[in-house]
């Protein structure tokens, strides 16, 4: 009976810390963050993630004097949006929609590794923008744009802060954009991203 | 006195702003053509109302590339330059198809660039092209068009490759010339030797797209170690900022990328028969010391064209960029020949 209570204790303590300790699956998250294309461009993004499935490994080592201590490694699918908008004075304005699907690795030091691809839109906005007909007839056009389909992919790395905190998350990220047509090739379009990732609500 | 002092102020900073967007141009304009969408960086002296469209070398360059550096600062001072880069090209983009991807195509988006200029900066407005190297194919072929030809006040080319097969038979004399007054001064024997057996052994009837390729690379070879014995000038080459406009990664990507469609094309594209059609002002520089796009083409356009203004320079230091060369004295040529024709 004392080792079924102390058992019951042991993973009572585990679940308590493991809520504060691992980012939460099945909640929903924003993020903001500063996205930039080759330093060039520089913009703001904004975006949603929820983490589908996740498989957390506990392990608990007790010692003489120190107690138990727990380690924590998370592996998470995380399914993600992002709008960002990169801008320059003398060229295009443009906005880049991202739909992902994440794995993210969070070890028992709570760094986080992640890997990534998906769907990705760009819409680029020109100012001054004018087009010239068959005939010869130049018209200026209001909202002039070009718009590209692709495929997006990423690598990242940052850091999970446990307990509770709005700030959840920081992560460093860079992505590699196709798209698909743009001058009738395939541009790789290289991103840079700094994301600050929040809970809905601070975990209590 | 206490109400109307902001009043004042505020006339006085627009009256300020007013002349600085004349005077002082920095706008860029999107050209849409045939799928393609063209950026056009308008810099300069916008009060002169003379625009000269810039058309940049390649195929694969970029407008942007040649608006830093001392000529281009003194010319910016009297004129607007407007900076395109082409389709395929630079920061250009749209939609459409690799066949959309040809000479004939560009001088038409050339033209649609100029009838854009005169939309935005006014009817009344004086256009000027100026093309050099690769910018000099596509100059041409715009110029030898009549629709195209009236639109504008006079044709500049620098270094322009007007006729592709005859740039690697000339380029060739010019290795074999060159090298031998090389060796005789006693300069980078060794090397122009070297230049010289590779040259005589080239067969000028029958040279091929391969030779063609190492005839352009010896070129710039060939020029470097004229720029390191002190023959040519070495003038300031100077690099566009990292936060400018022209995203380099994307421009290389996309340059190679065309270049590479348009490339047979290219290889293959002849004007020296059809200069005789421009009849418009047209001012030809080149580089004694150009191997690229040898000073026969400058000669062969100056007297093949019908124009009763026209003037040829050749200038003693310089190889394939007399503006990077001798950036004072090409400003000044440029400078003299728009204020006679403007």
């Amino acid at each position: 009976m004392k080792l079924i209570l102390a058992c019951l204790l042991l993973f009572s303590a585990l679940t308590a810390r493991t809520q504060g300790q691992t980012p939460d699956s099945h909640e929903l998250s924003y993020h903001i963050g500063y996205l930039s294309n080759n330093a060039i461009r520089p913009g703001v993004n904004f975006g949603l993630e929820y983490g589908l499935v996740d498989a957390v490994k506990l392990k608990s080592k007790v010692k003489e004097g120190r107690g138990a201590i727990n380690t924590i490694r998370v592996h998470q699918i995380v399914a993600a949006t992002n709008l960002g908008v990169l801008w320059h004075p003398q060229t295009s304005t443009s906005l880049l929609n991202t739909y992902t699907i994440e794995y993210r690795k969070t070890t028992k030091r709570r760094m986080q590794y992640q890997l990534g691809i998906g769907g990705a839109y760009m819409r680029n906005f020109f100012p001054n923008a004018y087009v010239v007909d068959d005939s010869g007839e130049v018209s200026s056009r209001s909202f002039g744009s070009a718009g590209y389909g692709g495929i997006t992919q990423f690598i990242g790395y940052g850091r999970y802060r446990r307990d509770s905190r709005a700030l959840q998350w920081w992560h460093l990220r860079i992505a590699a954009t196709y798209l698909v047509g743009y001058n009738s090739f395939l541009l790789p379009y290289l991103t840079t991203e700094l994301r600050l990732g929040f809970h809905k609500k601070p975990v209590q | 006195m206490k109400k109307l002092l902001p009043i004042l102020l505020v006339a006085i900073s627009m009256a300020g702003c007013q002349d600085d967007t004349i005077t002082a141009l920095n706008e860029t304009i999107f050209v849409k053509n045939n799928g393609a969408d063209m950026p056009v960086y308008v810099r300069g002296n916008g009060a002169s109302k003379c625009f000269v469209i810039l058309v940049h070398g390649g195929p694969g360059g970029n407008g942007l590339e040649y608006s830093n550096g001392e000529s281009q600062d003194i010319l910016e001072e009297k004129f607007a330059f407007a900076y395109w880069d082409q389709r395929g090209q630079g920061m250009a983009q749209g939609h459409y198809t690799q066949s959309d991807i040809t000479i004939g195509q560009m001088a038409n988006d050339l033209k649609a660039v100029v009838l854009t200029m005169k939309k935005h900066y006014g009817s009344d407005s004086k256009i000027f092209v100026l093309g050099h190297s690769w910018g000099g194919t596509l100059g041409t072929a715009f110029m030898i068009n009549d629709s195209n030809r009236v639109l504008i006040d006079g044709w500049i080319e620098a270094d322009g490759a007007h006729d592709i097969p005859k740039i690697n038979v000339e380029a060739i004399k010019m290795f074999r010339s060159i090298s031998a007054e090389q060796i005789a001064e006693g300069n980078n024997v060794a090397k122009w030797q070297e230049i010289s057996d590779w040259a005589l052994a080239v067969d000028t009837n029958a040279i091929t797209s391969d030779e063609g390729g190492e005839i352009n690379s010896k070129a710039y070879e060939a020029e470097q170690m004229l720029l390191d014995d002190g023959i040519l000038e070495s003038g300031d080459e100077s690099f566009a900022p990292l936060t400018g406009p022209t995203n380099m990664l994307t421009s290389w990507l996309m340059g190679n990328y065309t270049s590479g469609v348009i490339h047979d094309e290219v290889e293959a594209s002849s004007m020296t028969d059809a200069l005789h059609l421009i009849d418009v002002p047209c001012l030809f520089l080149w580089g004694k010391y150009d191997f690229v796009v040898p000073p026969q083409l400058g000669k062969d356009g100056f007297n093949k064209v019908s124009s009763a203004d026209k003037e040829l320079v050749i200038f003693q230091y310089s190889g394939h960029s007399p503006m990077v060369n001798e950036p004072e004295l090409f400003a000044a040529e440029i400078i003299e020949f728009i204020n006679r024709n403007k």
